[in-house]
């Protein structure tokens, strides 16, 4: 396994300019190396079997009909040959990668097929993602393993364990595959027609297995068409990353409804004014203004209008806290680290169940060289907290001492939940904090006919059952 | 998804064709009827959602008795492998439309209608009706076997997809463009096509004498032949003789006035005299020909002297032939000839045989007069005085020791003879007519029969006419001419085969004769004078009736196409050979070197009316090369700066837009030249532009990677986006700095570049 220092944990889209982990600048100036790969199939030496027979038995019998086949057959083989060069020379392929993938949802990747031929059309192009084999140099070289380029076809910068959502190993296949296989499920794509001139995205569903940045390098077009007797591929360097989120499971409504009962989280007041229901200051009477908001009384001793300004109503906020400092050694390696992938996967439930409530989420790692993530609340936020789990890298030297938890003045406003790998440590953070294990994730996981419901319960009310 | 749904009623009509096919190449009407009832029967049972098929197991017990009814038929067949091969197929096929349908199971079924075509093509002779569905099965099966690779692949793609975890994200409908039916099909077109043209190549191409030498049934090489005339006679191949009705031409006879003859004929044309015979086949033992040039419209008598006798000439014979041909058919008494076109003849006084040279071109229309009686001294101006032998020394002639079956014949001559009581020792002419006259009414009275199909018979090591005379008693005409003919030479009758057409069939509507490819005859000629042959046709008379075309009706009229269709079918198809072969490249030869020369000759005619039309005199021809070549290079040079051209505004996306932005006017290509001489720079050292990468990106990389040419190439990538962009024009000058730029950016960037 490689573990290669994560680099910055920004999430961003794939190609960006001046992005080290979506583009390296390498990577871009990178030569598109194409190339072309002839595969005489069984069908074809089947089909040069039969031409050789009917050839010979034409020649034997003088039957006028078979040497009229065999000049058909002879004339379908240089056809084949021609036709489907012409076809594959014509093609400009290019990889389109999603922002994103998360474990166990699947993620389309799309290959966008151009045909610059004017007149021939393209059929039948299939398109995979490949290992391409080293070059003899490196062969000769003897580079055989890790991330040396060209081997393998992915450098694989594998910052974590590899685990799937179920915490077995994703992969325990003989030989050496391709890297990215462990992080995401090989799949193909087709597409049946490309007109001349014309562009169409062919589509490659695959199913993240593990977190990480994926890197994809080399993939391959090729087809059978027209008489599926040849082979003919073209295979293409294009490096490009993707990365996978950890999964995130539905959670209980309940679980973050029952941080209200421990008097950390509840509706707060923002200092700055807002469409709230409290009182927060007089200002004068602008253009526009309701005059329902108007303090008559306050107006009555003055010469202009006063208008009543209401509190901003601040949704509750809530720090997670994934507590990976301390190693689980009560039980075998493979099971801690199934341990850890599972809090981790909980920071990741609680982080997407807090946001889709409207919490304001933040985001803090003991035992990894990551900064804090403050508490806000969008989008764009969560994703930013997803990418900086899904580049925690477990095999990574963790720091001894935690940190602290936020500033001062954001730990007196903010509910903290603690996710730990095994067993809870509350020296972790303040008492008040409810600290959770990733031993419990079954438990908090929601069923999933029961998902909604929970849902609309924890949106009226609190829960009273408590978590941990 | 319309594009795919189609395909398995394709294959169906593919599987049906090819049982069609093979049924009426076997000529197993029953079999055809069973089969295809079965065959549309799998249709309703098997097909739509209701449809019910064969279990595994069952499908392979019924594999199991297919092949055991195949090792039966084997056994008792198995002279007919081709045949029995065909018969396990469709049973085969047969099992498999019960068979459940995956993209696998129809791939199994179209190669298997396949291997059933080709058997069917082994079957001989193929009747029209297979070529008929072996053309539409060409046609089908090309374009199911494209539709089959795009079918195949999406059902693949569908079945992975569904055992897989994103089962649902895959879209049942396939990713496709704009058109993709329509493309299919002009894709279709275009590869039939081709195809059809290489496969013809092919056919016409390949030596057909290769298969000879390790052939394990070399007998069978020449077992088939089609009817037509040829200008040698060979006993030896061709055991089954496919009559051709393909017409070759017409022949007007018209009488002294000028009006058509009414003789019903049979009217003889003669091709070829041959008196030699070797090892099963006649030649021509004349070694001396005379030369004559026919003037165009000139009226041209084979030998001097005869003119009295044309102006007297009883009879007028028209030849009109569909294709030129080297040797001129003519009647017995031809005296002279005349064509539309000059052309010279040689003339065999020994035999009296025409032909064209082979340095000249061949003849088509030509008229001759004839005297079907001519006297004394005709023939001998004819024969220019010399007489033929009165005995023809002949490899059969007795004592010859080389030839051990001529005792045999002689000796079966000597007894017809003895039975017709014609003596067995004579001499003069009167006793040549009857020894010929004894022999040949014995040829043509039973046990001897006429056939065309002598295929059963069994071939011995002895003579082939030995084999006719003394043990088959079966043949076609040449047997019964080469039989009569070595009868006559081994009792020292000079005789000779005649090679040519007999004329049976008149139109009603012209009186012209039509001359039939399967008019080609043989007959023979026995001296009976210094001058005189008279022809004796052994064969019997029922092969040589009159055919004498019916009334015209509709039905008469579609059956005469369809005779015409067979016709050309077994002639130009069936029975194309080497002979044909040779014919043909020749053809081919002499017309390409006639069309060079004929191209040659209206080059240098336009140069010499240049010439003269500017006086430049005999230096003339010089000015004129030198004017040619500067005006090719020139279009040369032209046409390199059009392609370029091109390809810039194809490379850099320059040409007309559709949509939005249609009316901006972009760049011209010549002022962003440089931008695309610097992209090749850069491909050529090695650090090609990515597709993905803007310009100023791959700048910006190529700082690391060659910074040297990164500076240049950022601002020529600048440049370019303003002019490209930006709307800005070329300042005066500009493409010549613009070049420099990149000469300074290949400098740098090393010398590939």
């Amino acid at each position: 396994m490689s573990a290669t220092p994560p680099p910055a944990t920004r999430a961003h889209g794939p190609g960006e300019a001046g992005d080290p982990v979506a583009a390296p600048a390498e990577a871009r100036a990178a030569a598109p190396r194409v190339r072309r790969r002839y595969r005489f199939r069984a069908p074809f030496w089947i089909y040069c079997g039969l031409t050789l027979l009917a050839a010979v038995v034409a020649m034997q019998t003088g039957r006028n009909l078979l040497f009229w086949a065999f000049g058909a057959m002879t004339s379908s083989l240089l056809l084949s040959g021609i036709v489907s060069g012409a076809m594959m020379t014509g093609l400009r392929l290019t990889r389109v990668m999603p922002d994103h993938g998360a474990v166990g949802t699947p993620m389309v990747v799309r290959y966008a097929v151009t045909n610059r031929r004017r007149l021939l059309p393209a059929f039948g192009i299939h398109v995979v993602e490949v290992a391409p084999r080293p070059s003899w140099r490196e062969r000769r070289a003897g580079a055989g393993g890790g991330d040396a380029p060209g081997h393998d076809g992915v450098a694989v910068r594998a910052w974590t364990s590899f685990h799937d959502a179920s915490g077995t190993p994703a992969l325990h296949l003989g030989g050496d595959p391709p890297p990215w296989t462990r992080y995401v499920e090989p799949a193909p794509a087709w597409v049946l027609h490309v007109g001349p001139t014309e562009t169409v995205h062919a589509e490659a569903v695959f199913v993240p297995r593990a977190r990480g940045l994926v890197e994809l390098r080399r993939f391959r077009a090729w087809t059978v068409f027209p008489f599926g007797l040849i082979r003919k591929a073209i295979e293409l360097d294009e490096p490009r990353h993707v990365l996978i989120h950890p999964r995130v499971h539905p959670l209980r409504g309940d679980v973050l409804s029952s941080l209200r009962n421990r008097g950390t989280v509840g509706s707060r007041v923002s200092v700055q004014p807002g469409p709230g229901d409290d009182f927060h200051g007089l200002r004068e009477y602008r253009h526009g203004d309701s005059l329902r908001n108007v303090a008559w009384k306050r107006t009555a001793d003055r010469d202009g209008l006063l208008t009543i300004e209401r509190t901003r109503p601040d949704p509750p906020r809530v720090r997670i806290v994934l507590d990976l400092t301390r190693p689980v050694r009560s039980v075998e390696p493979a099971e801690a680290a199934r341990l850890e992938e599972r809090a981790i996967e909980l920071a990741a439930s609680l982080v997407h169940a807090a946001t889709g409530m409207g919490y304001e989420t933040g985001l803090t790692v003991y035992g990894a060289d990551q900064a804090p993530i403050p508490v806000r609340r969008n989008e764009r936020h969560r994703d930013r907290i997803m990418a900086s789990l899904a580049a925690i890298d477990l095999d990574a030297e963790r720091p001894a001492r935690p940190r602290p938890v936020g500033s001062s003045r954001e730990a007196e406003s903010v509910a903290v939940i603690v996710v730990h790998p095994d067993r809870v440590d509350l020296s972790a953070a303040s008492p008040h904090a409810l600290h959770l294990s990733a031993r419990q994730l079954d438990r908090l996981v929601a069923e999933p006919e029961r998902a909604e419901d929970e849902r609309a319960d924890a949106a009226t009310g609190p829960a009273g059952e408590r978590a941990a | 998804m319309s594009l795919l749904t189609g395909f398995p009623r394709l294959c169906f009509a593919m599987v049906l064709l090819a049982i069609t096919g093979f049924c009426v190449a076997e000529a197993a009407w029953e079999l055809l009827v069973v089969a295809v009832a079965a065959a549309g029967l799998s249709w309703s049972i098997t097909e739509g959602p209701r449809g019910r098929t064969l279990p595994p197991w069952a499908v392979n017990a019924l594999v199991l008795v297919a092949a055991g009814v195949t090792v039966v038929d084997l056994v008792r067949h198995g002279h007919e492998i081709a045949s029995v091969l065909g018969r396990f197929c469709l049973w085969l096929i047969l099992i498999k439309l019960y068979d459940r349908r995956s993209a696998r199971d129809h791939g199994q079924l179209m190669s298997l209608s396949l291997l059933l075509v080709l058997v069917g093509c082994a079957h001989q002779p193929p009747p029209l009706a297979f070529g008929a569905v072996l053309l539409v099965y060409a046609v089908t099966g090309l374009y199911t076997l494209l539709l089959y690779q795009l079918y195949a692949a999406h059902e693949r793609l569908l079945a992975d997809a569904a055992e897989g975890p994103a089962a649902d994200w895959v879209r049942r409908r396939p990713i496709m463009g704009r058109r993709g039916r329509a493309h299919l099909r002009w894709l279709a077109v275009a590869l039939g096509t081709a195809g059809i043209l290489l496969s013809i190549v092919v056919f016409l191409a390949f030596p057909r004498h290769i298969g000879r030498g390790f052939s394990l049934t070399g007998d069978q090489q020449q077992a088939l032949r089609r009817s037509g005339f040829s200008a040698e006679v060979n006993l030896v191949g061709g055991s089954r003789i496919t009559p051709s009705l393909v017409e070759v031409g017409t022949v007007r006879v018209a009488g002294a006035d000028g009006r058509p003859s009414r003789d019903g004929g049979p009217f003889y044309l003669r091709g070829a005299a041959l008196d030699r015979y070797r090892e099963g086949s006649w030649s021509s033992s004349s070694t001396s020909q005379i030369q004559l040039d026919v003037p165009a419209g000139t009226i041209t008598p084979l030998a001097s002297g005869l003119e009295d006798a044309i102006r007297a000439a009883p009879r007028l014979v028209e030849v009109r032939l569909r294709r030129p041909s080297e040797v001129v058919f003519a009647p017995s008494g031809t005296l002279a000839i005349e064509s539309g076109t000059s052309r010279r003849v040689l003339v065999d006084p020994a035999d009296l045989t025409v032909r064209v040279p082979r340095t000249s071109a061949m003849l088509r229309r030509y008229d001759l007069w004839v005297d079907p009686t001519p006297d004394a001294d005709v023939r001998r101006a004819l024969y220019r005085g010399r007489p033929t032998p009165s005995r023809i020394v002949g490899e059969f002639d007795r004592g010859d020791p080389e030839h051990p079956d001529a005792p045999l014949v002689r000796g079966y001559a000597n007894e017809i003879l003895r039975r017709a009581g014609v003596p067995e020792r004579g001499a003069g002419d009167n006793w040549n007519r009857r020894v010929a006259d004894a022999l040949a009414a014995e040829l043509r009275s039973p046990p001897f029969a006429y056939t065309l199909d002598m295929s059963d018979l069994r071939r011995t090591s002895r003579d082939p006419v030995t084999d006719f005379l003394l043990e088959h008693r079966r043949g076609h005409c040449e047997f019964f001419a080469s039989a009569l003919a070595l009868m006559c030479q081994s009792l020292d009758v000079p005789a000779r085969v005649v090679a040519g057409y007999v004329l049976r069939e008149r139109d009603p509507a012209t009186g012209r004769f039509i001359v039939r490819a399967a008019d080609a005859h043989a007959w023979v000629e026995v001296r009976t004078g210094p001058y005189r042959w008279e022809r004796i046709d052994p064969t019997p008379s029922g092969a040589v009736v009159s055919r004498q075309r019916p009334d015209a009706t509709i039905a008469s009229a579609f059956g005469e196409l369809l005779r015409q269709a067979e016709g050309t079918w077994s002639d130009r198809f069936v029975g194309f050979d080497q002979r044909s072969q040779s014919v043909l490249l020749e053809r081919i030869d002499r017309g390409g070197i006639e069309y060079v020369r004929s191209v040659g000759r209206r080059i240098a005619e336009a140069a010499a009316q240049l010439n003269r039309f500017f006086r430049l005199g005999v230096a003339g021809y010089v000015w004129l090369g030198g004017v040619t070549l500067i005006a090719l290079v020139a279009g040369a040079v032209l046409l390199r700066i059009l392609l370029r051209r091109r390809r810039i505004r194809r490379e850099l996306g320059l040409g007309r837009r559709r949509g939005p932005g249609a009316t901006v006017a972009g760049p011209r290509p010549r002022d962003v030249e440089f931008y695309f001489d610097m992209l090749e720079a850069l491909r050529r050292a090695g650090v090609p532009k990515p597709v993905a990468a803007t310009p100023l990106q791959h700048a910006d990389a190529l700082a690391t990677r060659r910074p040297e040419a990164a500076g240049l190439v950022r601002e020529l990538a600048t440049r370019y986006y303003e002019l490209r962009f930006g709307a800005r024009a070329i300042e005066a000058g500009e493409h010549e700095r613009r070049r420099g730029d990149v000469v300074e950016l290949q400098r740098r960037l090393g010398r590939r570049a």
